[in-house]
């Protein structure tokens, strides 16, 4: 048994860093990170897809994120399982019941609503841990398997889960997570033989047994994601599991942490850095900079990260931790003298201190110095 | 820069003109109108300012009329390190050379030279500072803006002791200023991009808001159908428990409900038992208290008879005691009325006594008043008649006065006649005859006229004249006035007058002392004479017939009081009799009252105990008493069985209390109603939010909530990183505009002195001026009295700016001709308002001044500047 597992597609998702057409960009992506899925999943021969929750960022994303993607799982010749995760739960205000689905749903596409099992090939049963609501009472993953025989003689028997693990760090999310232990109890019985998960953005194998997996977003959404990007072809038989990552990523969230600038030459080779990355329309870039420059190395960044700005998806730079120290240099060359020259003096000195007023008063040196170099 | 020499050559009318200059110090340039001093600052500003193959008018103008050659200008001059020679003909044969000597010798020649020269004037001098400099006719009256010219600001702020300044630094402050001004109003408002940012964001702000919060409220909504479908469940789960506990309880109720039929049936049958019991026993016990009755009534008619037999005798002695004590209580009240005639007339004799003793004495005061007013009616009598009074009294002694004095006059005025008798005889004088003894001599004053006749023989008459008769008529006046005044005051003679008068006064006083007997009489009993008469009557009325004679008074109320203590006694011992007398009455007349009651109440006794004694007959007759008894015990016997069973079925009703039993199966009904409302409530709540939710849920959101809160992150930047860029060029406007006004401010001290300095020549040691932030001359101060510049007179204006221009161009000189570039001052036809002696004191001033700077003045009347001494003069 072949199947592809991917999980936390976050249809619909917005990110606040990025401008109005790299998210369009980012959204269009997203969706469209389905194809590249259905080329890997013929490619590779596999049986049928799960995603494990999560499939949209929100049951509020717009409609038109849900008639696209409709049309996009419609291009995978697979049969397609979705299970509502704790972004898109199975609540109220569900998009899994909501007129806009039903009326696009391919034929291909089916949501795993409960636990009981779904035989969806010969010997092969899926057992799905839908979410109801944003806060289960109960850790859904082990109140499912708890509730299971073991799989009938020769049938492989898939569990499909969303959620943290207790054994991994947890994020700030207030529901119940998974118990391992309960899982590797129904893998060990024969209650399960593969345990596909969502819910962590970084593709990550679980426990000792290697039938746990959480197969990371196929499109990074965030920094500190590790090995996001992929979706997992995993072949599972009553005895064995083996799972292979496949890159399908347009998207890298790129973070550079901490960038000490303390001269033209850190200026220069941080330029350069930026310059040098690929696809840069997909990229979002964080940097936190740090150190103390000339006027003249300010400007000559700031042209830099205005440059970076025009091409990179997003560009997040915290300059708090930089200081424009002007320097001698700076301000020896300006073609001025008497008033202004006591007027920069007097900035100089104001700027020398910490503070919001020594920040302002730099900043003055900074724009003096520009205007000084514009042309009257 | 300073010029040496300056040659012109066909320009205009000139054919040719070379003019040196001295080098420092004063040089006049004179020569009449017209001569061409004019050209020559004009011809200077053309080498320098324009091309030779330039086509401007102003070069145009300068080619001689009708004579087709090179307009030629020459000027040597020294700019800093250079010394040069600087050429240009234009028109014809168009040439531009330059010959530098120092401080190396150099040739250059055409466009390149042109520009040479402008680098060196750029480099060395200051071509604003020139135009500021010189004084053109006409334009002298204006203020210079020295404050715009570069040499002048740097040597100000030389002398403020700071660096150079110029219009780079003007051109940067304008750029701040801009830049300030594109984000701030003039109240350091937000405006333009700024204020667009902030109002970016705040809409964004709302606007994300209020999609987050209608995101929020749609979650709560899925959250509230999400309890609402636990809620339906635990709801319907416990009305199936309800329910089945309503079923038991209606079947326990109904039970005890049969039951309780059972009791009601038994329990009406032992009422109507225990009503049997109660009749026979009524009739029993009605018997009973018969043949008490009947007994009753017995006992009391014995007792009443033998009461009525033992009253007769006490009743016998009661009756005799009433009759004696009757008579005693008569003797008593005849022996009392006696007392109280013989009372009365000792009471109306003391009282005649008292009247007629009264009588007596009024009628003395009635007499002593009647003689008083006698008197007073006299007295009345007279004030009536009399009309004198003090007035009038004093009004005829005041004419008597007069006619005195009148007589005097005559006396003393009048001509007299003064006659003696030789023999006693008879005259006549004025008609009245006159006898006169011998020798006896009498003198007759002749008033107005007087006849004298001594009859039969001789009639005198004398005229006294006019004077005469005014005395007479002034007598005669007086003599009127007191016949008049006597006659209104009814008397005779001023004599009579007085005596009348006496009279009037004596009888006001007889009348007051009538008065006031009259109130010592009559007031002091506080009566009229009318009431005085009237009490006179009554007591005569009361004293009787006075012949009847009567005893004194005090012996008339001694009787009195004798009269009344008898009285007094007698009434006491009637009093006494009549009460014993009332006693006996009272015991015998109860007595009589007691006996007659008696028989009445043993007639009454009698008739009742007949009637008891009938009804009991017929009672027994009806039912004898045996009868009553069996009736009673058979009827106690039915009750006590009726009674047993009734209280059988209690007890086992008891036990199952049926009430409680329906009030159970009630509520438990009523619970079941209870819960099916609710559930019917929370399913109408559950399916009108799954039918609001299915529409809002479709409507994305999600991404607009989403949206709204990145847009509202990139306002909220943009706002950040605009309100940190409007601070720095707000901290930057803020600190240039400081510090200009600053060295502005330091400016202007050196050059205010300079003018004071050079001004105090002129107007005196009181003159101060005041600059304002151009620097130009605002105020003029003589003697503490301010000035405006503008209100000054032609002259003194000119003066000013005279003297402004030289402060300002030696501020330029104290470094000497270097790069700081003193320039030449130039003064074309100045001072034209100017008068002789003030001219004499300006041209101190620019010999001074002259020391140290080049001046170059232009005049046609050189006599005007005798005054500055050591010039080098010129003339054209």
């Amino acid at each position: 048994m072949r199947l592809l597992h991917t999980a936390d597609l976050q249809l619909g998702m917005t990110r606040h860093f990025l401008g109005d057409e790299a998210q369009a960009r980012f959204t269009q992506d997203r969706i469209d990170v389905l194809r590249r899925i259905a080329d890997v999943a013929r490619r590779e021969g596999c049986e049928l897809v799960v995603v494990c929750g999560d499939v949209f960022e929100s049951n509020q994303v717009a409609r038109s994120v849900v008639a696209r993607a409709l049309e996009a799982f419609a291009t995978i010749p697979l049969p397609v399982y979705l299970l509502p995760g704790n972004h898109d739960p199975l609540d109220a205000a569900a998009i899994w019941r909501s007129p806009s689905f039903s009326r696009h749903r391919p034929a291909n596409v089916h949501v795993l609503e409960d636990d009981a099992p779904v035989a969806v090939a010969p010997g092969v049963e899926l057992v799905g841990f839908p979410w109801r609501s944003k806060r289960p009472a109960e850790d859904l993953v082990a109140a499912g398997v708890a509730r299971l025989r073991p799989a009938p003689p020769g049938v492989t028997r898939i569990g499909v889960g969303h959620g943290g693990l207790d054994t991994l760090p947890s994020r700030e999310t207030d529901a119940r997570p998974v118990a391992l232990a309960a899982a590797e109890a129904a893998l060990a019985d024969g209650r399960l033989h593969y345990l596909a998960l969502g819910d962590r953005h970084s593709r990550t194998c679980v426990g000792a047994s290697g039938r746990v997996w959480y197969a990371g977003a196929p499109e990074p959404t965030d920094f500190r994601e590790v090995d996001a990007g992929n979706v997992l072809v995993a072949d599972v038989t009553l005895d064995r599991v083996a799972v292979t990552a496949h890159p399908v990523a347009t998207w890298r969230f790129l973070e550079r942490t901490p960038v000490d600038l303390l001269g033209a030459e850190d200026v220069a080779s941080f330029a350069g850095w930026l310059e040098a990355q690929t696809g840069k329309e997909r990229t979002v870039l964080r940097a936190v900079l740090r150190g103390a420059l000339s006027l003249r190395d300010r400007e000559t960044l700031a042209r830099a990260l205005e440059a970076a700005e025009a091409l990179f998806a997003a560009v997040d730079v915290d300059e708090s931790g930089l200081v424009a120290r002007p320097d001698d240099a700076d301000l020896r060359d300006l073609p001025i003298a008497g008033f202004a020259r006591t007027a920069v003096e007097r900035l100089r000195a104001e700027s020398a201190g910490a503070g919001a007023a020594a920040e302002t008063a730099r900043d003055a040196l900074a724009l003096l110095v520009q205007l000084a170099g514009r042309p009257a | 820069m300073r010029l040496l020499r300056l040659r012109l050559a066909n320009f205009r009318g000139i054919e040719a003109r070379e003019v040196r200059f001295a080098p420092v110090g004063v040089t006049i340039v004179s020569g009449p109108n017209e001569a061409g001093k004019t050209s020559l600052l004009e011809a200077l500003d053309l080498l320098l300012g324009f091309r030779d193959e330039s086509r401007d008018a102003r070069v145009r103008d300068t080619q001689p009329i009708g004579r087709d050659v090179a307009t030629e200008i020459e000027l040597e001059a020294e700019c800093g390190p250079y010394a040069f020679v600087y050429r240009k003909h234009f028109h014809r044969n168009r040439l531009t050379e330059l010959e530098i000597r120092r401080p190396r010798p150099e040739r250059v020649v055409g466009r390149e030279a042109h520009e040479r020269v402008d680098a060196i004037l750029r480099e060395t001098a200051d071509l604003d500072l020139w135009q500021a400099l010189r004084v053109q006719q006409g334009v002298a009256l204006g203020r210079p803006a020295l404050g715009a010219a570069r040499s002048l600001a740097a040597a100000l702020d030389a002398a403020a002791g700071g660096d150079s300044t110029g219009t780079a630094e003007e051109s940067l402050f304008e750029r701040v200023q801009k830049e300030h001004a594109a984000l701030f109003t003039k109240a350091g408002k937000p405006r333009g991009e700024l204020e667009e940012a902030e109002r970016e964001e705040r809409e964004a702000s709302a606007a994300s808001a209020e999609a987050h919060a209608r995101l929020r409220a749609l979650e709560a909504d899925v959250e509230r159908a999400q309890r609402l479908d636990e809620t339906l469940v635990a709801e319907e789960r416990g009305r199936s428990e309800l329910a089945q506990r309503a079923l038991e309880t209606r079947k326990d109720a109904e039970a005890a409900e049969a039951l309780r039929g059972e009791r009601d049936r038994l329990a009406l049958g032992h009422e109507a038992a225990a009503g049997d019991l109660r009749a026979a026993e009524a009739a029993l016990r009605t018997r009973e208290l018969l043949v008490a009755a009947s007994e009753e009534r017995r006992r009391e008619r014995d007792r009443l008879a033998q009461a009525s037999v033992a009253l007769a005798p006490a009743l016998e002695v009661a009756r005799a005691a009433r009759a004696s004590r009757e008579a005693r209580a008569r003797e008593a009240a005849e022996r009392s009325s006696a007392a109280t005639a013989a009372r009365e007339r000792a009471r109306s004799e003391s009282d005649r006594a008292r009247a007629r003793h009264e009588l007596s004495r009024l009628e003395a005061v009635r007499r002593e008043l009647e003689t008083a007013r006698a008197e007073d009616s006299v007295a009345a009598d007279l004030l009536a008649k009399t009309r004198i009074d003090e007035r009038r009294l004093a009004a005829i002694r005041a004419a008597e006065s007069a006619l005195v004095a009148a007589w005097a006059r005559l006396e003393a005025t009048a001509p007299s006649v003064s006659l003696r008798a030789l023999a006693p005889g008879e005259i006549v004088v004025d008609g009245a005859a006159v006898a006169l003894a011998r020798d006896e001599e009498r003198r007759v004053p002749v008033a107005g006229s007087l006849s004298l006749e001594v009859p039969g023989r001789l009639a005198l008459r004398v005229e006294a004249g006019a004077g005469g008769s005014r005395v007479l008529d002034a007598l005669a006046d007086a003599e009127r006035a007191l016949a008049d005044r006597c006659a209104e005051a009814g008397v005779a003679t001023p004599a009579e007058a007085a005596e009348a008068e006496l009279r009037r006064l004596d009888a006001l006083r007889r009348r007051e002392s009538f008065a006031r007997l009259l109130a010592a009489r009559l007031g002091g009993e506080g009566r009229t004479p009318r009431e005085l008469e009237d009490r006179i009557e009554a007591l005569r009325a009361r004293a009787g017939d006075p012949a009847s004679g009567a005893p004194e008074p005090e012996a008339a109320e001694g009787a009195l009081r004798d009269a009344e203590t008898a009285l007094l006694e007698a009434e006491v011992a009637r009093a006494d009799a009549e009460r014993e007398r009332d006693a006996a009455r009272e015991r015998a007349e109860g007595l009589e009252k007691q006996a007659a009651e008696s028989v009445t109440k043993l007639r009454v006794a009698e008739s009742e105990l007949e009637r008891a004694s009938a009804d009991l007959a017929r009672a027994r007759a009806a039912a004898p008493d045996d009868a009553l008894i069996v009736n009673v015990r058979a009827a106690q016997r039915r009750a006590g069985e009726s009674e047993r069973a009734l209280r059988e079925i209690e007890a086992r009703l008891g036990a199952l209390d049926a009430k409680a039993a329906r009030d159970r199966a009630e509520v438990a009904e009523r619970a079941v109603a209870g819960a099916d409302a609710r559930l019917r409530s929370c399913r109408s709540e559950r399916d009108a939010l799954q039918g609001a939710l299915g529409v809002r849920a479709e409507q994305g959101l999600y991404e607009s909530a989403s949206s709204a809160g990145a847009r509202h992150l990139h306002a909220a930047r943009r706002l950040a990183g605009l309100r940190r860029r409007a601070a720095a060029a707000r901290r930057l406007f803020d600190a240039l505009a400081e510090a200009r006004a600053e060295a502005r401010r330091a400016y202007a001290a050196p050059l205010r002195e300079g003018i004071e300095r050079l001004g105090r020549y002129v107007f005196g040691p009181d003159f101060a001026v005041e600059l304002d932030d151009d620097l130009a001359v605002a105020t003029r101060i003589l003697g503490g009295v301010p000035v405006p510049f503008d209100q000054l007179s032609g002259g003194a204006r000119e003066q000013l700016a005279l003297l402004a221009r030289v402060a300002a161009a030696e501020l330029v000189a104290r470094d000497g001709d270097g790069p700081a570039g003193a320039m030449p001052l130039v003064l074309d036809d100045a001072l034209g308002y100017t008068d002789a002696t003030r001219l004499a004191e300006l041209g101190a001033v620019l010999a001074i001044a002259g020391r140290r700077l080049q001046i170059v003045v232009l005049t046609c009347q050189p006599e005007r500047w005798r005054h500055v001494g050591g010039a080098h003069e010129v003339r054209l």
